[in-house]
């Protein structure tokens, strides 16, 4: 590939290569505070290929591709390459990564202890791990949790934060440097998105886990009510919140069993970050 | 017949442990509600979901071919049949066609029905399979 | 096969297939008498009978017997 950078996320390192310079440079720029151990061999290799033989130059639209690859994936315009190459390489953790679980939810740390908020898109799993990373957490993570099944700890991935539509503005305002943000893309297949680089923290600490003492389901946009949720419930949920539980086998099982048996869990619904922030602190404060 | 358990028994210090005391066990009459619910993998849904997929109809290996109203791919110039759509429908249009109603964008009536039951017809290994079978996971 | 409890039900995870199973009582009993045995119906009925109250024999052993069906048809026991 005529363009390429090493990243190094967490415990997992990626070869992106690309066709056209302008994605990688900006990949360079963004993760430019992640160290970068000398020599490190990557895990997985992310490209983005012309979509076609004309459209390396003209409209051009980079085709995702990997070592894992979805077929039927939609090419993507050149100028949200970064958004592409995020997506490839959540792709080849979501399909490749066996050495941990792989929770589709977003964590922070405290105290030595990680709280995992799953979800789906919009429930705003994403913006409470960024805004609780702006307020004394560590980020470990916005996207995907790694539960580590020898040792049950929660493990950090912490990439760029992808903000999307209002959260970009809401996190515009919590965060005071422009400096931490990448480009804004408009009109993504996932509508406007915007990276946010975690804190410094964060990064440093990315090889750091932490045993997990509370498992949130957030939905945001619903009146604020707590309900605990079952452990029968919750595994059920984070089964399907997870891309590899099937291809983790027996200890997959016993990983997650683990999991819902020592970490409470609970039903979170909020109408705005700053309740759900109040919300989090008074439960985490009860926790034994 | 007698039943014994299929490969791999629990071992005995594995299993659930018995409650003391006699307990109630069966809910009473012959109709039992299903004690058993099977995970089903999540796999396609996540990953999918991950990158916005699309259905090529008919697949790329096709594409000189057309749509006959069940869906099946036939030879160009058929009586009654579809030539394949334009550009390929990503993964929210065919979800928004078969869950709501909505027809496939650039679509007659009947064309949307032919195209919607190919879609329903894809194999897997077929260009857009993948697509559509993300779009089948229950949430 | 594993078999971990939860509050209200148990997980099973079936070796041989990779799959996972959520079971409620009766199942785990059922399976936990089972153990390495073979057992006709009214054996397994007379067995959980010794330590749980199940009720009416006739029902009770349509009852397992509707269980045992759903257990095979999952492969997780089967007829001799």
């Amino acid at each position: 590939m005529k363009h390429s950078v090493t990243l190094t996320i967490g415990p997992a390192t990626f070869r992106i290569g690309s066709a056209w310079g302008q994605p990688v440079a900006q990949l360079r720029a963004l993760y430019a505070g992640y160290p970068a151990p000398p020599g490190a061999i990557a895990d997985f290799t992310v490209r983005l290929d012309p979509a076609g033989p004309l459209r390396r130059w003209w409209r051009p639209s980079a085709r995702i591709a990997g070592d894992y690859m979805l077929p039927d994936a939609a090419p993507m315009a050149l100028h949200h390459g970064l958004l592409a190459a995020e997506m490839g390489m959540n792709l080849q953790m979501a399909l490749g990564w066996r050495r941990h679980v792989l929770i589709h939810a977003s964590s922070v740390e405290k105290d030595g202890r990680a709280l995992v908020m799953t979800g789906e898109s919009g429930s705003g799993k994403s913006t409470l791990a960024a805004m609780l990373g702006e307020r004394g957490w560590r980020f470990m993570g916005d996207e995907f949790a790694l539960l580590d099944p020898t040792s049950g700890a929660i493990f950090p991935f912490p990439r760029l934060v992808s903000l999307k539509n209002v959260a970009i503005g809401v996190m515009q305002d919590f965060v005071g440097h422009a400096a931490r943000f990448g480009p804004l893309m408009q009109a993504t297949p996932k509508g406007d998105i915007r990276h946010l680089i975690p804190p410094a923290d964060a990064i440093a600490r990315m090889q750091e886990g932490a045993p997990p003492a509370l498992l949130l389901f957030p939905r945001f946009g619903h009146a604020r009510a707590i309900r605990p949720v079952g452990q029968g419930e919750a595994f059920m949920r984070l089964t399907q919140a997870s891309t590899n539980y099937v291809a983790c086998g027996e200890r997959g099982f016993t990983a997650l069993h683990r999991f819902v048996s020592n970490v409470p869990g609970i039903a979170l619904d909020f109408e705005s970050g700053a309740q759900a922030i109040d919300m989090i602190d008074d439960l985490w404060a009860d926790l034994p | 017949m007698p039943v014994t358990l299929g490969t791999d028994a629990p071992a005995r210090n594995e299993s659930a442990p018995m409650q003391p005391g006699r307990r109630q066990l069966l809910m009473g009459g012959a109709v039992a509600a299903c004690a058993i619910v099977s995970i089903r993998p999540a796999l396609a849904q996540s990953a999918a979901s991950v990158l916005h997929c699309q259905v090529p109809v008919p697949d790329p290996a096709r594409s000189g071919n057309m749509v006959a109203p069940d869906g099946s791919v036939v030879a160009p110039g058929t009586q009654g049949a579809f030539a394949g759509a334009g550009r390929p429908f990503t993964g929210e249009e065919v979800k928004a066609a078969l869950r709501n109603g909505k027809s496939l964008p650039g679509t007659s009536y009947d064309q949307n029905r032919a195209y919607l039951n190919y879609i329903r017809r894809l194999q897997s290994g077929t260009s857009g399979f993948t697509c559509y079978a993300s779009l089948q996971m229950p949430r | 096969m594993l078999l971990r409890p939860l509050d209200d039900l148990v997980l099973l995870y079936h070796r041989s297939s990779g799959q996972t199973h959520m079971v409620a009582s009766p199942v785990p009993e059922i399976l936990a008498e089972l153990g390495d045995k073979a057992l006709h119906l009214e054996e397994l009925r007379s067995a959980l009978e010794q330590n749980y109250d199940l009720g009416e024999p006739e029902a009770a052993r349509a009852e397992l017997s509707q269980h045992l069906g759903d257990l095979c048809a999952l492969g997780l026991v089967r007829t001799t």
